[in-house]
Order: C-alpha cells, then structure tokens, then sequence
C-alpha cells in the first residue's frame, strides 16, 4: 500500500514536469532556449484555474493551453523575431507573468474579511479496466487523472514525430544549421514560432495539472520554479522525449518521497526534506553536464537572422 | 554599437517607461479602475511625503546593492538568478554573530558584519560559479534551485537554533503563540539612522550603497579585472583565445553578485526589519534582476533604476492602502517597461547596425 502511494504520488508530482519538458525539447530542438516556461506554467495554473471555476474543467484545461500558448507566442514573437536575448527574455516573461496572474487573482477573488481563497473539485481520476488490477502498478499508474495519461501517451508520440517523420526533421534542420534549412526552403521562423508556441501550451497544460490535480486552487507563484525543473529535465534527457520520462519520474520520486519522509521522520527538520527536490535537481545537472552534452541544438540561443536577398 | 547605445540612453528608456505605463494603464481599465488616479497615488506615496521619500530611499538600498553586483556579472553573461538565496544567506551568517557582539561598539561590530554577511552571501553565489566553471553547469538554474533551499534553511533556523528566547518560551507553553524570528539585533549593530525624526527610517546604508556605486563603476569600466569581465561577456571565445582565465573570471563574478546580495541582507537585516524572521526573503532578489536590467547592467542606471523601483514599490504600498488594487503593479509596471524597452532595444539595433 505504501509502495503504491508513493509510486502513484510520483507519477502525479511527474505530470507538470513532464508535460513542460516534452514542450520544452520540440522548442529547444528548433534552437530556442524558452526560458519563460516558469511564466507560461504559472499562467496555465492561474488560467486553468479560472475557467473551471466559472465554466468546468474542459474549459479549464483548454484555457490553459491557450493562455500558455500566448505566453509562448510572446516569447516567440521577441526571440525568434526580434532577436531579443533568449536568457534575458525568459527572465523578464517569467518575472511579469507570476505578478499578473498574482494580481489577477486577488482583482478576480480577493474579497476583504475572508480568509479562505476560493477552490474547484480536483479533476476526477479515470481508473482503467484491467489494467487498473495489476498488482502495484495498477492502483500506482492506471487509476489517475487523463492529464497524466495524456503526459504519458505524449512521450513516444513526440519522440516519434521528432525523430520519424519529416515536420521532426524539418525542426532538428532548423535547430542544427537554420542557414542550410532555410536554403533547403524550410521556412525557419515558422518553423521555431510553431515549436516554441507549442512548448508554451503544454508548459500552461501541465500548470493546469498543479492548480486542477494537486490543489484545486490557485496560490502566487504555486509552479515554484517548476517551469525552470523542466528544462533540467531536458538537459538529462539529453533533447530526447523518450528520457523525459525517466527525468521526469526522479523529479516526481523524489518529491513524493520527501512529502512521505517529513512525516516518518520527524526527528530531521521538515525543511531539509523540502530542499530534496532542488538538490537533486542540481545533481541532476552536475550528472548531464559531466558527461556531455551530446545532442545540444547547435543553434541553440543563436539568433537567426535571414541575410536580405 | 557605442551610438546605438547613447541613442537608446536618450530616447529609448523614456519612450520605454511611456509605453509600458500606458500598456499596464489599459490593464488598470480593464479591472475598473482610473489609471491616472492609480498613477497619482502611486507617486503622492513615494514622492509626495517626507515619510514616502524616506522609505523609498530605505528600499533602494537593498534593490542597488543586489543590482551591482549583478550588473558585475550580467556584464561577463553570469546568468546569476540567485540573490534571493545569496541574501538569505548574508542575513543568516550576521544574525548570531550581531547577537554574540551585542557588548562591542558599532565602529567595530559593524564593519565585521557587513564583511561577513558579503563574504557568506558571495561564497554561496561562488558555488554556482564553480560549478560553471570547471564542469560547465548552467549558472542559471543551480543559482535559481539555491533560492529554495536558502529560504527553506531560513525556516528551519528561526522554527529552531536562531529561534528568539522570548519566541521559544511561548512556543514551549500550551498557548504557542511563538512567531518563527530571531531575537532583535543589538542596538549597537543597528545601522545609523540619518534624520532625527523617528518615522524616519533612512539609515547609513544609503551612503554605503552610493560609495559602491561608484566603486563598481570604476571596477567594471577602469580596472583590467572589469575590461576581462566585459570582454568575456561579450565574446567568450575571444577572451580564451586571448589568454585571459575565464573559469578563474567566471568563479570571481559568482563570488561579487553573491557578496552584494549577501551584503545587502546584511543592510535590512541591521538597517531596517532588526530581526531574522522565516519571511525574511520577500522577492527583493527577483526584484533586483529587473532592476539590473532596467539600468541595462551599468551602475550609475541600477541606481535610477533602483530608486524608481523603490519608489514604484513604496507608492504601491499607499496606492493599496487608498485605492485598494494589489501591490504586484510594481512588477507588471517593471515587467512592461523591459518587454518595451527590448523589443525596442532589438529593432534598433538591426535598425542602425
């Protein structure tokens, strides 16, 4: 029973990371570094949030992707188009969109004297016949919410589209050399405005996941650097959707288990367990960036200017 | 690039303000309010008062310091993110020792606290640097994941060892009304303050921020540390090829945004809240990489720059208390002015080049 709580807590705490991470790989794999994936989770979390509280779930989660996708498209619309500085862009994006969705919420919800904030009933789990009955795995990975299984079915549907078909090579032409690419007629612009538009959208999606799974409300800054975790994650998966997952379950194992452990082990501090997550993080990058960074875009961060004919 | 630079300087950060201020006046609208009204509220309560000057200047403080030190390193492209953590820590390491040297004069215990609390604060923003340095770890996340882990070592010193006597004996009682802070800092490690006036809480700390502004703007413009700093942050490859040490380079930029963020926890911490409490960190770190950028990472324009943000931030506290809309104007107003002023930045420099 143990054992498949935590492993049901770990697939669930994976989702946010995992969805954000895929997007960010399709992103970084056309050679744009979305460092504003914080910015567009937490206006997926605020976004999603809201439309299921006036008009249910579906909306919810549609209004999430779409929110995340504008925020994608800004991003966009100043790195690949304008040439801004991908880092300083992220940053800014990240920075303004955690205080809009801050001060939208308290406009929208915030009324003087009460004290509770508002919530939705957390998305419903969907339990999958038969398999829901295997041992462990069952209860664990095929009783939880469609966020996570959508997260789950997307990992080899990317790796495919990236790897096997010809809109997949099409992006890693770009990421790569975006010179050839453009010589070759790929229209490189499109081509990065769509990957990072679609990092944006799943990065909102799975901010919709913390704010409709987790914890069914909103709370300032409740993607806690998440956003910035998924693209850890993209560095350990080294560019390839199919790691993402094993990136994404370390993550999510380790935070189920420092939740389990703060109260097992009440003689160590609370706080050194909360720290868990961040410290693996790091170890995480130490580990990547020890061994090489064998498929980084080599475009990466280079903006990409067409030569006036 | 120099031209496009004095043009930008001159037209380009105004034309920013404007735009971004009419942008978030249509947001003000669209929640049902007057944005000039908003404005005006904002500016009688940073500008308007003895009292909102003094705390604007109080606030700047902090918001220059953490911004020098990141213009040091966003100018060699150190991507340091982390002074919220840096400034926990600088606030962490002079809390007991303030406490151990409540019998010595200030001329003596003072001095050792701000070196302190810049030595701990640069030393942790250093192991980003070292790490970037010899294995190549992205500086921007490590000093980012540091944050968390700062403020949640934050938690458990005032939940526990720096956690205040009078706070533990209330925590230990059946009515446990114990707040998480430490005991208050020694009068006599509590930073001057200027005016005579009580309400007046501007302190010495002002004067510490203007010498290191201009200190830092000497380092980054006339010493050959800075020129190496600047090179490095233009083109990294050039600096190598040049022989110039980039990890050494590298390790030592970590080092000084650390030990100015370090230092400025050290100047609230002694100027202004005289207690480490568990929300000690406020965003002031996050705060400060806008205000860095706002001053496009040089010295003399994080000090406008943080004196605006200090006084966005101070009028916003007013604004809230007669208009009602929530404080998180500041950053929206902060956030729209470097959208506008990059994308502008951006246009003109394809533009001119």
């Amino acid at each position: 029973m143990i054992i498949a709580g935590l492993l049901a807590a770990m697939f669930r705490l994976a989702t946010p990371v995992l969805l954000a991470a895929i997007g960010e790989t399709f992103a970084e794999r056309s050679g744009v570094l979305n460092l504003g994936l914080e910015g567009a989770m937490i206006t997926g979390a605020f976004f999603g949030f809201v439309g299921t509280f006036f008009l249910g779930s579906t909306v919810g989660i549609l209004a999430a992707v779409a929110a995340g996708a504008l925020v994608g498209l800004l991003i966009a619309f100043l790195t690949v188009q304008l040439g801004v500085d991908q880092m300083v862009a992220g940053l800014v994006v990240t920075l303004l969109f955690t205080a809009v969705t801050s001060f939208l919420f308290r406009i929208m919800f915030y009324v003087p004297g009460r004290v509770s904030y508002p919530t939705v009933t957390p998305i419903g789990k969907i339990s999958i016949p038969i398999l829901r009955d295997i041992p462990i795995l069952g209860p664990a990975l095929f009783t939880q919410d469609i966020l996570l299984y959508f997260a789950i079915l997307l990992v080899p549907l990317s790796a495919f589209i990236l790897f096997r078909t010809k809109w997949g090579l099409i992006i890693r032409s770009v990421g790569e050399n975006p010179r050839a690419a453009d010589v070759m007629g790929i229209n490189v612009y499109l081509t990065r405005y769509a990957c990072v538009v679609i990092s944006g959208a799943l990065a909102g999606l799975g901010g919709s996941h913390l704010s409709l799974v987790d914890v069914g409300t909103f709370r300032d800054g409740m993607t806690v650097s998440r956003g910035f975790i998924s693209i850890v994650m993209v560095i350990f998966a080294n560019w390839n959707p199919m790691n993402t997952i094993w990136a994404g379950l370390m993550f999510g194992f380790t935070d189920a288990l420092q939740l389990r452990l703060q109260s097992m082990l009440v003689i160590i501090p609370y706080q050194f367990f909360l720290m868990l997550p961040y410290l693996v993080t790091i170890v995480m990058l130490v580990i990547a960036s020890i061994r090489g960074r064998l498929e980084v875009p080599s475009s990466l961060l280079a903006h990409y200017k067409r030569e006036s004919a | 690039m120099n031209k496009i630079e004095q043009k930008f300087w001159r037209y380009g950060t105004p034309l920013s303000i404007v735009i971004a201020l009419v942008l978030a006046g249509v947001l003000f609208v669209a929640v049902g309010q007057d944005p000039i009204k908003v404005y005006a509220s904002i500016a009688t309560g940073s500008i308007g008062t003895g009292y909102g000057i003094s705390e604007t200047i109080l606030m700047a403080v902090p918001l220059l310091l953490i911004s020098l030190g990141l213009c040091i390193a966003y100018k060699g492209r150190f991507w340091n993110i982390g002074s919220e953590g840096q400034y926990v820590m600088g606030a962490i390491a002079v809390t007991p020792l303030a406490l151990y040297f409540h019998g010595l004069p200030s001329y003596v215990s003072i001095p050792i606290l701000l070196v302190v609390s810049a030595v701990v604060g640069g030393a942790y923003g250093a192991i980003a640097g070292v790490l970037k340095a010899r294995l190549g770890v992205s500086e921007i996340i490590t000093t980012l994941m540091m944050n968390f882990i700062a403020i949640d070592f934050l938690s458990y010193l005032t939940w526990g060892p720096l956690m205040g006597s009078l706070e533990r004996a209330s925590v230990g009682a059946t009515t446990k009304t114990g707040q998480p802070m430490s005991d208050p800092m020694p009068l006599t490690t509590q930073l001057a303050r200027i005016l005579p006036q009580a309400e007046y809480r501007v302190n010495v700390g002002i004067i510490l921020a203007l010498a290191l502004v201009a200190i830092t703007y000497a380092f980054v413009s006339r010493t050959s540390l800075g020129y190496q700093i600047r090179v490095m942050g233009s083109n990294a490859d050039a600096a190598r090829a040049a022989g110039m040490g980039t990890r050494k380079i590298t390790i030592t930029v970590a080092f000084l945004s650390g030990a100015f963020a370090g230092l400025a926890g050290a100047a609230v911490l002694l100027g202004a809240a005289h207690r480490l409490s568990e929300g000690f960190a406020t965003g002031l770190g996050y705060t400060g990489i806008m205000v860095a950028l706002l001053g496009k990472t040089n010295p003399i324009g994080a000090l406008l720059a943080a004196l605006f943000v200090a006084g966005l931030s101070t009028g916003s506290n007013f604004m809230y208390r007669t208009i009602g809309l929530p404080v998180f104007v500041v950053d929206i107003v902060i956030g729209f002015i470097l959208l506008v002023m990059l994308a502008i930045e951006a246009v003109s420099r394809v533009r001119l080049r």
